[in-house]
């Protein structure tokens, strides 16, 4: 492993770093630098990973100079370095892709704050996805929901700011529950660490005592995550922040934030309480249950949205729910199918966001159904994005939904009856919901418009003058069609078939990277 | 011949795939060179599935993901007659669409080099289906299926079109789902999901559980009430018979009536509703194995609701004015035949299914045919207008005709012999339920005389003092069109006189000795 073992802390350090420089730099060097940093962390997630492979057994690094119980410490094996190295490339792709749309989104002279923005996420993310303190994992917890605000708001209008404002909230009253958590974590076992909490847990459950505390603090700890990471009650703060922030906002929050929450989650399932544990204190069933409401009510009320983003955004709701389902199931293969319907999603999700811009694009800006009419054809790698991504949420086979879906009824199939046929029917049923919301957008995208021929130009004019602020979501002007340098349009369709590529290879080599997922697991504990 | 390649099944799947793509993405200039190379494909193909037919080499493992889990095509003695059967028809469909869609499209070459692309790759994904030897293969192309027909039904671009595509595409997506939940199931209790005939399952009667039949490496047997893996046989039935157009899951088809008919005719009364019976028949007597469904609620209730839509089908089609919507309908009704004989669950069930499945895709897309070359040439859609074509048309009538009997089950017609073959399995199965079905089989074929009947009679015999210089203008379609009807009508008679060779071959087949 040797200087290998060094790289998760520098990059970290190198994401918070460039945020700071980036804060003093003009706009083009901080998108640079950006660039940079994420492909930098993308080199270094990667060794690592490729390192952890090779080693087999999870690394402690000791941040600063004090030992365990008193320092500061990091501890990754093949899931954390795989994690780190997944959300880099998916944060590489989801910035390059709104990097087109980035002028009529983001004032020209706050550009530098997006990336700093970005860059203060992507270190709290990864630290997230490192840290073995619980104390740690919360600061920087606070550190994701303050830039994530910022990169939803940073668009400036109503709409964002009010967005905004729910986010924060929301997020904030999870962050609350989460320290409450942490703090009787803290009382009852008096460590921070999550390798030295977890000895103190083993102690209390086999002597009986303390025990209600205990629950309570697994009950805190993760009502807070939920909130956060938008499960099914706590869900109302998601449609408009993401449907409302800019495109890359949209797929970073979707496909990053919640799922680094998540990511926590399962750290703190794993690592610090022991998954036995857990489900012996049947909060699982709660989760579970959750999901399955969440699974339903995301996909109706994404059938009942007429705005393509929001549309979207409903879809993580229910997706969202699929991964709680998951942990909900409280197995070893339930928790599998999870993980991998994070990647999965994320993959997809993001793709979703970015090809939905480029066929707004197309229709004069509006997001809504009728004026997306035949954009895939205005738009042609839009609409194989979206068809793709639209595919893989449906659960076609060799696209990554598929695996996704097998993975969880294979989990769901080893359970008990009273969770199996509602697992089994509900997994059915949301199939179906999305079938419906996704098929109907892409029926629509790739309706030849030519057949209205005569009602075009009419039809222009219609979008132009009966563009209310509802329709339009923001505040009313009409985009007229944007100017697209030939160059960021080739980075657009490069972005997108690297998406394409990205969700047939999870969905082709699945079985190596469940085993990785599997193997990932195994270091946990 | 045990020396032929099985590298040929993956050119058999592809080369339609591909050369549809290929005209899908490199609209040809001229019609005429577009019909050649689409006929010229379409033909290959059935030589090459045909002659793997007769050859029948070794299954091929495509990709293997897991040992359980791979892609592998070959064909057993139900996958040849399925293969045989869309080998036959879709070289003629072809012809007949060559004059069809230069109504339906006009001049536009570039919507027909659509519309040819997508039915060519939908021949590939046809024969996957028909070639897949396990469960995993076949819904990888179940779900092929049902996305690569949905350009050809959207292909008018109307309202109704999008609407029916749309119930299409639900329907077919959500039936395959739950679908997939049998998948799993049977790869999980399996151990395989390799087709074997007679079942993959096994069932323990002294403890009433099912385990695989046969056991891992390892040894590990996992079990399973027997109950719940009926329940899930119920699951596999209803959401494969969402393409079967089992009753309440049979509103698409009629809808998807708005598509040109060669899509009608050929995937609506063949390719795509027979791959719905197909994979019912798979499940049913390869899966499951019929040891483990018999007697139980697994049997009744969904042979209560195939007996139903028998009857069901008939009469909407009785009360339906529109020529095509009435034939989905009759289809409705006759897809549920071959799931009744599928349902008695027994061998003679099976090769009763098999021979329905075969015959009724000659007789249907026979008269679905007829009724394209009214609509192409008179542009007359409806029951009451036809009154009177019959002496204008004579050909295309005629073969309606011969069809219309065939439907209705009269002697020296091939329909007659699959009704035989199907109640005589039901009378042998001493199941009284079965003997129910029988009972709707006679009153189906009663309905079936009406609703086919009518149309021909208006054609041949209309009202005292019918006006014929109306109707002066129209006359026959050209050899493209009427060569397939005499090959049908034919083949009609063929198999009506000789069908105890079809017959013999298919109850081989259900025994396993093909």
């Amino acid at each position: 492993m040797g200087f290998v073992r060094n790289f998760p802390a520098i990059s970290i350090l190198i994401c918070m770093f460039a945020a700071i420089i980036s804060s003093g730099l003009p706009r083009k060097a901080a998108r640079l630098l950006n660039t940079l940093v994420i492909l930098a962390v993308f080199g270094l997630s990667l060794t690592t990973f490729i390192g952890c492979l090779q080693l087999g057994e999870p690394v402690v690094y000791v941040m600063g100079i004090f030992p365990a119980p008193w320092g500061n410490e990091i501890r990754f094996g093949v899931l954390e370095s795989g994690m780190a190295l997944f959300f880099s490339i998916i944060m590489l792709l989801s910035i390059w892709g709104g990097r087109h749309k980035m002028k009529d989104e983001v004032a020209r002279d706050k550009e530098f704050l997006y990336y700093v923005f970005i860059n203060l996420l992507f270190s709290s993310l990864l630290a997230l996805v490192y840290t073995n303190d619980l104390f740690t994992a919360y600061v920087f917890v606070e550190i994701n929901t303050i830039s994530a605000c910022g990169l939803i708001v940073i668009r400036e209008n109503g709409r964002t700011i009010e967005a905004g404002v729910r986010y924060m909230i929301m997020s904030l009253l999870g962050s609350g529950l989460l320290l409450l958590g942490i703090m009787m974590t803290y009382d009852i076992t008096g460590h921070l660490l999550m390798s030295n909490i977890k000895e103190a847990v083993g102690g209390i459950v086999s002597s009986g005592e303390s025990l209600v505390p205990l629950v309570v603090t697994i009950a805190l700890l993760t009502t807070g995550l939920c909130i956060k990471s938008a499960l099914f009650p706590f869900h109302s703060w998601l449609p408009d922040a993401y449907g409302y922030s800019t495109v890359s906002s949209a797929a970073i929050l979707s496909s990053l934030v919640s799922k680094g929450y998540i990511f926590l989650l399962i750290k703190i399932f794993y690592r610090v309480i022991g998954f036995d544990t857990v489900k012996s204190s049947r909060l699982l069933n709660v989760l579970f249950v959750f999901g399955l409401i969440a699974m339903i009510s995301g996909s109706v009320s994404a059938i009942r949205e007429n705005d393509i983003r929001r549309m979207i955004a409903f879809s993580s709701i229910a997706q969202i729910g699929y991964i709680y389902m998951g942990f909900g199931m409280g197995t070893r293969a339930g928790m599998v199918a999870s993980i991998f319907h994070i990647l999965s999603h994320a993959a997809t999700k993001s793709m979703l966001f970015i090809s939905a811009i480029g066929l707004t694009d197309v229709s004069h800006g509006s997001r809504h159904f009728i004026d997306l009419t035949g954009s895939a054809h205005r738009n042609k790698i839009a609409g194989i994005g979206f068809l793709t991504g639209s595919l893989s949420m449906v659960g076609i086979p060799l696209f990554s939904g598929f695996i996704s879906k097998l993975q969880f009824m294979d989990a769901a199939v080893s359970l008990t009856y009273a969770k199996m046929l509602p697992a089994l029917i509900v997994l059915g049923i949301s199939t179906i919901l999305n079938a419906i919301y996704f098929m109907k957008t892409v029926l629509r995208i790739y309706m030849p418009i030519e057949k209205l021929g005569a009602n075009r130009a009419q039809a222009d004019v219609v979008t132009n003058t009966v563009a209310t602020p509802q329709r339009m979501g923001i505040n009313g002007v009409v985009i007229e069609k944007e100017r697209i340098t030939l160059r960021e349009e080739k980075l657009y369709g490069f972005v997108i078939h690297l998406f394409v590529i990205l969700n047939i290879a999870l969905g082709v080599c699945s079985n190596t990277i469940l085993d990785w997922i599997r193997a990932g697991i195994d270091m946990f504990s | 011949m045990g020396n032929v390649s099985n590298i040929w099944y993956v050119i058999m799947i592809l080369l339609p795939v591909l050369g549809g793509l290929y005209v899908l993405l490199f609209p040809f200039k001229k019609r005429e060179h577009m019909c050649i190379c689409v006929e010229a494909i379409t033909i290959l193909t059935s030589a090459l599935s045909l002659f793997l037919i007769a050859a029948r080499p070794e299954r091929i493992d495509i990709v293997t993901f897991v040992s359980k889990f791979s892609i592998s095509v070959g064909f057993d003695g139900m996958g040849c007659i399925f293969a045989a059967l869309v080998s036959f028809l879709w070289p003629f469909a072809t012809l007949y669409a060559f004059d069809y869609m230069k109504h339906e499209a006009g001049e536009n070459t570039a919507k027909e080099s659509t519309f040819f692309g997508f039915y060519v790759v939908t021949f590939g994904v046809t024969l996957g289906i028909a070639g897949a030897s396990n469960l995993l293969t076949m819904y990888i192309f179940y779900e092929m299926l049902t996305l690569v027909t949905v350009p050809l039904i959207l292909f008018t671009l109307s309202r109704e079109a999008t609407l029916a595509t749309r119930t299409y595409l639900y329907y077919s997506l959500g039936g395959a789902a739950f679908g997939f939940v049998t998948l799993v199931f049977i790869s999980n209790f399996g151990n395989t999901l390799d087709f074997v005939l007679g079942g993959i399952l096994h069932f323990n009667e002294s403890s009433g559980t099912v385990e695989a039949a046969v056991a891992t490496i390892s040894g590990d047997v996992a079990s399973l009430p027997a109950g719940l893996m009926r329940l899930v046989y119920l699951f596999g039935f209803f959401g494969f018979g969402v393409k079967a157009a089992i009753f309440p899951l049979s509103s698409w088809l009629p809808k998807a009536g708005v598509a040109p008919t060669p899509v009608t005719a050929l995937l609506h009364a063949v390719a795509v509703v027979k791959a719905g019976a197909f994979a019912i028949l798979r499940i049913t007597y390869y899966s499951f194995g019929t040891e483990i469904l018999k007697d139980s609620f697994a049997q009744y209730v969904p042979m209560a609701f195939a007996i139903f839509t028998i009857v069901y089908g008939c009469s909407q089609a009785v009360r339906e004015r529109h020529i095509k919507r009435r034939l989905a309908y009759s289809t409705v009704s006759n897809l549920s035949y071959i799931l009744f004989g599928c349902l008695i669950m027994s061998p003679l069930g099976m090769a009763g299914a098999l021979c329905h499945m075969l015959f009724h895709g000659v007789m249907k897309i026979c008269s679905f045919f007829c009724a394209g070359a009214v609509i192409a040439g008179t542009g007359r859609e409806y029951v009451y207008e036809v009154d009177g074509l019959g002496r204008r048309m004579p050909k295309t009538f005629a073969a309606f005709t011969v069809s219309s009997f065939s439907l209705m089950g009269v002697p020296l017609l091939c329909g007659f012999i699959s009704k035989w073959q199907l109640a005589q399995a039901a009378v042998d199965s001493e199941n009284l339920m079965a003997y129910i079905g029988i009972g709707a089989l006679l009153v189906s074929a009663l309905l079936t005389a009406i609703y086919m009947l009518q149309i021909v009679i208006r054609a041949f015999f209309p009202e005292k003092g019918f006006n014929y210089s109306a109707i002066e203008r129209y006359h026959d379609p050209g050899w493209k069109m009427i060569l397939p009807f005499g090959v049908f009508v034919v083949c009609m008679i063929g198999f009506g006189i000789f069908g105890d060779k079809v017959v013999t071959i298919l109850s081989a087949v259900a025994n396993g000795r093909l």
